[in-house]
């Protein structure tokens, strides 16, 4: 089963108008006005700020799971219908989030059965995702018993097993080694340029960053460096 | 985009198979919650039903007819004893005739002497055999004046001289009835007037029984039907009242609750674990089913323990049919209650923020 076959990637555009966000009715705004706009065509987008600038914050609002202050976040799909984020975007998180006594396949095919599957083709999905990022020998090892390094790829075989045009990454190296870091970069941008999706990914890790198409700062406003 | 029930059905099964401890912390508090509730409840219901004292003094499953009171055409010892033929009544048996006596071995000395029907002891457990005539003794006096099985005492102001009462056995128990305490007790056949009627009524039948007036097939003349109650409403400590003000009545409440904690204590060391189901596509209702689906696989996984426990407790204890309907019904309503607070810490836990939850580690 080849990338494309492991899930039929529908097309969809993002587009941020004027988004502002703060915490609280009177706390500082962690940043304003920001506009956006992506498709999802193999294009890699980077947002790189140093901690505390609110990337994890305008990623949630971005995958609709903060309401933004003020502004307005939309989801279009290829016919132009508004879409909802949930089903437009795939996460890959900081954290190496998983549930620690399902085994690989099970954290990965519960993707898919979120999405409907059923549970034969949602396993037979997962197998040939975690096949792809190289995780193909522990399908059936517990979560809580794999590395840093392979957890991350999980979350990078459950990205790929969703059939959201849109990954989400939030400092998907974050906790790794450098060549550790290497495979899972590997396998996220590899899936991205194969499958035809677009990926957000928030980092301050430069050998993302700089593999992407395009590069954003985050300072209080969003900034396009590259 | 969305659940289907079969998968959620599994993936709920999955992680309560997999859980380890936490599925064992919540099961345990079901299996005991609903354990000591039935046992509790049951035991404490059916403490009212064997307090045979407090039924018969207080209006409980014994019904009783005295001529004049209750029954004001008199009382037919035959038709008293004929009333266990109908629907809801155990047993049933008259008082035949009552008097005191002096006994011969110690003059000045006076006893009753009570004339009963055969199925006065179905009513009140007196130990006779079905069938058996003749006289016996309260354990009382046994022990007060030695009267025993084979010994013959003579009665000085029997009607034509000195009369003599061969004993052919001791009542295991006189508890709930007045009359047969300190007392020489013939059972007779079932003939003539009596001076009460006793009917021992099933549990689940007393209401409907005393309801339906029961009375009104006592007395001696068949052409007066008389409708009034056996036990007047009121007249004293209904095991209604007592079932009503018993203690246990809250404990479905409080162990309810304390599997709640236990749920929700659980549910919070899954914080990552639920945003990470929101995550990837999660409505919060299909997690609230999620939720559901696992306490019903928990109930379900506790039912066999459950049972293996009343058996053995229904075993020992042989309760009232009755009693354990009781105990199970407050038992069911502890599932009730634990399934029943799912959707609500569920909305809770929805309210708070996947992002949050998912780096929760």
């Amino acid at each position: 089963m080849t990338t494309d076959e492991i899930a039929t990637v529908g097309s969809a555009s993002l587009h941020l108008s004027s988004v502002s966000h703060r915490f609280g009715r009177d706390g500082p705004w962690v940043f304003r006005g920001v506009d956006l706009s992506l498709s999802a065509e193999g294009k890699a987008v980077a947002v790189v700020a140093p901690s505390g600038s609110g990337k994890t914050t305008l990623l949630g609002i971005i995958g609709g799971l903060i309401r933004p202050t003020e502004g307005e976040v939309t989801w279009l799909t290829e016919s132009g219908r508004p879409a909802d984020a949930r089903s437009c975007c795939a996460w890959v998180l900081q954290t190496t989030n998983a549930l620690g006594r399902r085994t690989a396949l099970e954290n990965v095919a519960m993707v898919a059965m979120a999405e409907g599957d059923g549970l034969g083709s949602g396993r037979e999905r997962a197998a040939a995702a975690l096949a792809a990022v190289g995780l193909g020998e522990v399908v059936d090892r517990e979560a809580r018993k794999l590395s840093g390094g392979e957890l991350q790829r999980v979350a990078v075989a459950r990205a790929l097993v969703s059939k959201a045009p849109f990954i989400l990454a939030d400092e998907p190296t974050g906790q790794l080694d450098s060549g550790t870091s290497a495979a899972v970069i590997e396998a996220l941008l590899g899936s991205v340029r194969s499958g035809g999706r677009g990926l957000v990914v928030v980092t301050h890790d430069h050998r993302i960053s700089d593999r992407c198409d395009r590069v954003y700062g985050l300072e209080g406003h969003l900034e396009e460096t590259t | 985009m969305s659940w289907r029930a079969d998968c959620l059905a599994h993936e709920g099964a999955r992680n309560v198979l997999r859980g380890g401890f936490r599925t064992l912390l919540v099961l345990g508090s079901i299996v005991i919650g609903v354990s000591v509730t039935v046992i509790a409840v049951g035991s404490q219901v059916d403490g009212f039903m064997v307090d045979e004292a407090s039924l018969a003094g207080e209006g409980g499953f014994v019904l009783r007819a005295l001529p004049g009171s209750n029954s004001p055409d008199g009382i037919d010892s035959a038709r008293c004893e004929n009333l266990r033929s109908q629907d809801g009544v155990v047993a049933a048996g008259s008082v035949v005739t009552s008097d005191f006596i002096e006994l011969a071995s110690f003059p000045g000395t006076r006893i009753r002497k009570v004339d009963v029907s055969p199925g006065l002891s179905g009513v009140f457990h007196l130990g006779i055999d079905p069938g058996a005539m003749g006289v016996f003794v309260d354990s009382s006096l046994r022990e007060e004046f030695g009267l025993g099985v084979g010994s013959v005492p003579g009665v000085v102001d029997a009607p034509g001289g000195e009369e003599s009462f061969p004993v052919v056995g001791v009542l295991t128990s006189t508890q709930g009835v007045e009359e047969l305490r300190r007392a020489l007790v013939a059972v007779v056949p079932p003939e003539g007037p009596g001076e009460a009627c006793f009917v021992l009524a099933r549990p689940d039948r007393y209401e409907a029984l005393r309801d339906a007036d029961l009375v009104a097939l006592l007395p001696v003349d068949n052409s007066i039907a008389l409708v009034s109650e056996v036990v007047p409403r009121g007249s004293g400590f209904s095991i209604g009242d007592r079932y009503r003000s018993r203690r246990t009545r809250h404990l479905w409440i409080v162990f309810g609750m304390m599997i709640v904690a236990v749920s929700e204590l659980v549910r919070r060391t899954r914080r990552s674990e639920l945003a990470l189901y929101r995550s990837v596509g999660t409505s919060p209702v299909e997690l609230t089913w999620l939720l559901i689906v696992e306490n019903l696989w928990l109930s379900f996984l506790a039912l066999p323990v459950i049972a293996g426990v009343l058996v053995i407790w229904v075993a020992v204890n042989h309760p009232f049919r009755a009693s354990l309907a009781h105990g199970l019904h407050d038992g069911a309503l502890i599932l009730v209650v634990v399934v029943a607070q799912l959707p609500l810490m569920a909305a809770v836990a929805g309210s708070r923020s996947v992002m949050d939850g998912l780096k929760d580690r």
